[in-house]
């Protein structure tokens, strides 16, 4: 069989399982039609093999219009809660799916039902599964009807986290009943490999137990589940007619936190017995502590303390919050007016005064140094010498005193500098040229950067040496240097001259920098009138031909993508472009230009 | 040039614009300019003072209702008060302001329900047709379905790096009812 041709129909696939088998599906090479309710789902990426069908399983008509002919169909679709709804997709829904599979040569209908049928006192949502097993089987069409046990994995949705959910709301863990009650948690990927391999095999017309390896009670899996979340809860066991009452009252939730099918299924046994189809299959499933320890693993979040809450502060916590693998648990400043704006713009995360205290009261895996320049050196080797990952915010040191200090410390942690426009594209491709030799060798190079901020005495740190450092080659020249330092790499002689014009440290700055077999000649000011917006220019003169790069400071995708690199270089551990070293090699540049040009004071 | 194209608007319907003769608001970049000699107050009665009386009435009466966020520093309300000063210190006002992405994207990224509920409550109360630029379209339709916000007619745009080539994300743009532009030759 060419299993790259085998069409899987999925309905639910938005939902917990759904989301997973239909990746699983996608890495096997089948191709798959997805059945989505609208397109707003955390579903999956492109990919070839993957059709979006718009739909609904109560829509019979719609539904003979997308089923595929000649595939298989996986049917997730259930409402668990909703009385009514209950009865429309679990019952109904499956009479329109069976009706809308007529005469398309249906392989097998692979329906997934659930443990909860099995139970004496049964609720909606056991009822109408029920249901939904009699009427397939009643169908003539070929079906396998699996009954799965709980089912558990990484994921935002499913029972397993809206068990964990509940957990943070509550000051204790309510188990209904006496929690002696069994189950047969099975890993979802090991459910999508046993619905893979009923699919392929020859068997027909038969129902079967789906569980993991190793059987447990619910008061076991509470335990774990609170280990996994290092949480310290007690467990108290509630009556389950007080948990059939609370589930009734909250029954008007939207998304209620509990249901009643949750307290029926959770103190009446199923009996549940997986073996004769994991033999029948040969499949090895995970035991449930193994599925778990993966699930933790994979669920697994970066830590990230931000401090400093000024606009690069907040630019990096916006970014980052978007990341699903990263958390943003500590912010850190000094000034606590900030913290009602900062927390009413949405910023999740606990405030500190500082960077001590904040490693003392939270986990930090990594810290974001986004304060004034003169305070970056203290916070870095305070972080460091804790073991934190970190990133500054560049310049990374107010002298390369500080920088090579910091150098000094060896560490095998990950540094990183905000040196943001090396991940520009346009800088990228212009690297390449360079590197490549596309256009000859360099003959020449001249390069500015331009910007209007600085028509008369400033006030704030920026604009005083001993806290900045220096002006406008401090900031924001360390760009321009930084894109040098890609390109060129670190002149051979530096001569020019440094002007005072407006403030207290250098408005302007005239270099020339000589490479042996060519020059650079690089201006910068921030008192250029018409200027709003920062602008940098570089023009290579090669052997070949000239190459002119022009950038102006506007919100691109540089700083996702910087952090995005950072963030990946921690979790695979490999190198960060504007590692220490590389920010080292720049503002040794800067320093060099200071020391050895004229500076002009006002 | 910068063309901002209607995503669903046949090829000679393209308008042309240059970025910078775009409306955006806020313009925070003059606001950071200013910010280095003053404080986000300052900033705010300074730009007050510069109104005519008729308008600081205007504009009292529109923020009566917000006095409890403004004591309280509200973000939200800190970014709707910085927009309707600008608005109100143009001598004509624009059919159409296209609503700065820093802003936009922060909102997305911290799940601001308010900040865009206050954007849009702007045009209503100067007339105008609001245009979102956003960097993270998906993100941004997703976030507005998921919170609640009504988007349907309103305008978003969005630069050709992030263009539309996944039948999901144009699926995502018919369902959310809005407006889609694009910009393209933007940095």
């Amino acid at each position: 069989m060419n299993i790259k041709r085998t069409k899987i129909f999925v309905t639910g696939a938005s939902g917990f399982i759904g989301q997973h088998l239909v990746n699983y599906l996608l890495e096997k090479k089948y191709e798959v039609f997805a059945l989505v309710r609208s397109p707003f789902h955390d579903l999956l990426d492109f990919n070839k093999n993957l059709h979006l069908v718009y739909g609904d399983i109560t829509q019979k008509d719609t539904l003979k219009k997308i089923i595929p002919e000649n595939c298989y169909i996986v049917n997730l679709a259930a409402n668990q809660y909703h009385k009514k709804k209950s009865w429309l997709v679990n019952v109904e829904g499956i009479r329109n799916l069976l009706e809308a599979c007529r005469g398309k040569q249906i392989k097998k209908i692979i329906q997934i039902s659930s443990q909860s049928i099995k139970i004496k006192n049964k609720g909606v949502y056991a009822k109408t599964k029920l249901l939904s097993e009699e009427i397939i089987s009643k169908s003539g069409l070929p079906y396998i009807i699996l009954r799965p046990s709980l089912v558990y994995g990484p994921g935002e949705k499913g029972l397993f986290i809206k068990i964990k959910k509940t957990f943070n709301l509550l000051p204790f863990i309510p188990v209904f009943s006496n929690g002696k009650i069994e189950l047969f948690p099975i890993y979802v990927q090991d459910l999508c490999r046993v619905i893979e391999k009923v699919m392929v095999n020859k068997m027909n017309k038969n129902i079967y137990d789906v569980g993991g390896k190793s059987k447990i009670s619910f008061d076991d899996l509470y335990q774990n589940m609170l280990r996994l979340n290092s949480l310290k809860k007690k467990i108290i066991h509630v009556p389950s007619s007080i948990g059939l009452i609370i589930a009734r009252l909250i029954s008007f939730l939207p998304d209620p936190p509990l249901i009643e099918d949750n307290i029926l299924g959770s103190t009446q046994p199923t009996y549940c017995n997986p073996f004769p189809l994991l033999k029948e299959l040969r499949i090895k499933v995970f035991s449930f502590s193994e599925g778990i320890k993966m699930t933790g693993e994979k669920q697994k979040k970066i830590s990230i303390a931000i401090v400093g809450l000024g606009k690069m502060g907040i630019l990096h916590a916006s970014i980052l919050s978007t990341f699903k693998d990263v958390k943003i648990a500590a912010l850190v400043d000094n000034n606590p007016a900030l913290y009602q704006t900062i927390k009413s713009m949405g910023v999740e995360g606990t405030f500190y005064s500082s960077l001590e205290e904040a490693t003392k009261k939270t986990n930090i895996d990594v810290v974001y140094i986004c304060t004034p320049t003169f305070t970056h050196y203290q916070l870095a080797d305070f972080a460091i010498k804790q073991k934190k990952h970190v990133f500054i915010e560049k310049p990374a040191g107010l002298t390369i005193n500080e920088v090579k200090k910091l150098l000094d410390l060896k560490t095998k942690l990950h540094i990183g500098v905000g040196y943001n426009y090396i991940y520009k594209k346009t800088f990228k491709k212009a690297r390449s040229y360079v590197r490549n030799k596309t256009l000859g060798d360099i003959r020449s190079f001249s390069a500015s950067l331009l910007h209007g901020e600085v028509f008369g005495e400033k006030k704030g740190w920026m604009f005083q040496k001993n806290t900045a450092g220096g002006g406008v080659m401090m900031n924001p020249g360390p760009h321009l240097f930084s894109i040098i330092q890609l390109l060129f790499g670190r002149p051979k002689k530096i001569k020019g001259k440094i002007k005072e014009i407006y403030s207290d440290v250098d408005d302007e700055a005239n270099l020339e920098f000589d490479y042996g077999y060519y020059l650079g000649d690089i201006y910068l000011s921030w008192s250029m009138k018409n200027k709003p917006v920062l602008e940098m220019k570089i023009i290579i003169k090669f052997t070949k031909g000239t190459l002119k790069i022009t950038d102006k400071e506007l919100i691109s995708e540089a700083y996702f993508s910087e952090d995005r690199q950072f963030i990946d270089s921690i979790k695979d551990n490999i190198p960060f472009p504007t590692s220490l070293d590389f920010a080292y090699m720049t503002e040794k540049i800067i320093h060099d230009s200071y020391s050895k040009s004229i500076y002009e004071k006002k | 040039m910068t063309v901002i194209q209607n995503q669903f608007m046949k090829k000679n319907k393209t308008k042309n614009y240059y970025w910078k003769d775009l409306d955006i608001i806020p313009d925070l970049s003059a606001v950071a300019r200013e910010m280095t000699d003053k404080s986000q107050v300052q900033i705010v009665f300074y730009k007050i003072s510069k109104l005519p009386i008729s308008k600081i009435i205007l504009f009292t009466l529109n923020n009566i209702l917000y006095t409890f966020d403004i004591f309280n520093k509200d973000f939200a309300c800190g970014i709707k008060i910085l927009t309707e000063l600008e608005l109100l210190s143009q001598k004509k006002r624009k059919k159409i302001y296209f609503f700065n992405s820093q802003i936009v994207d922060t909102a997305v990224a911290f799940k601001n329900k308010k900040l865009i509920n206050n954007l849009i409550k702007l045009s209503e109360i100067y007339h105008f047709y609001p245009v979102f630029i956003t960097y993270n379209l998906k993100n941004f339709l997703f976030f507005c379905e998921n919170s609640g916000i009504n988007i349907r007619s309103k305008g978003i745009a969005f630069p050709s790096i992030n263009s539309i080539s996944v039948s999901e994300e144009k699926k995502l743009i018919e369902y959310s009812g809005t407006v889609a532009y694009r910009i393209e030759n933007c940095i």
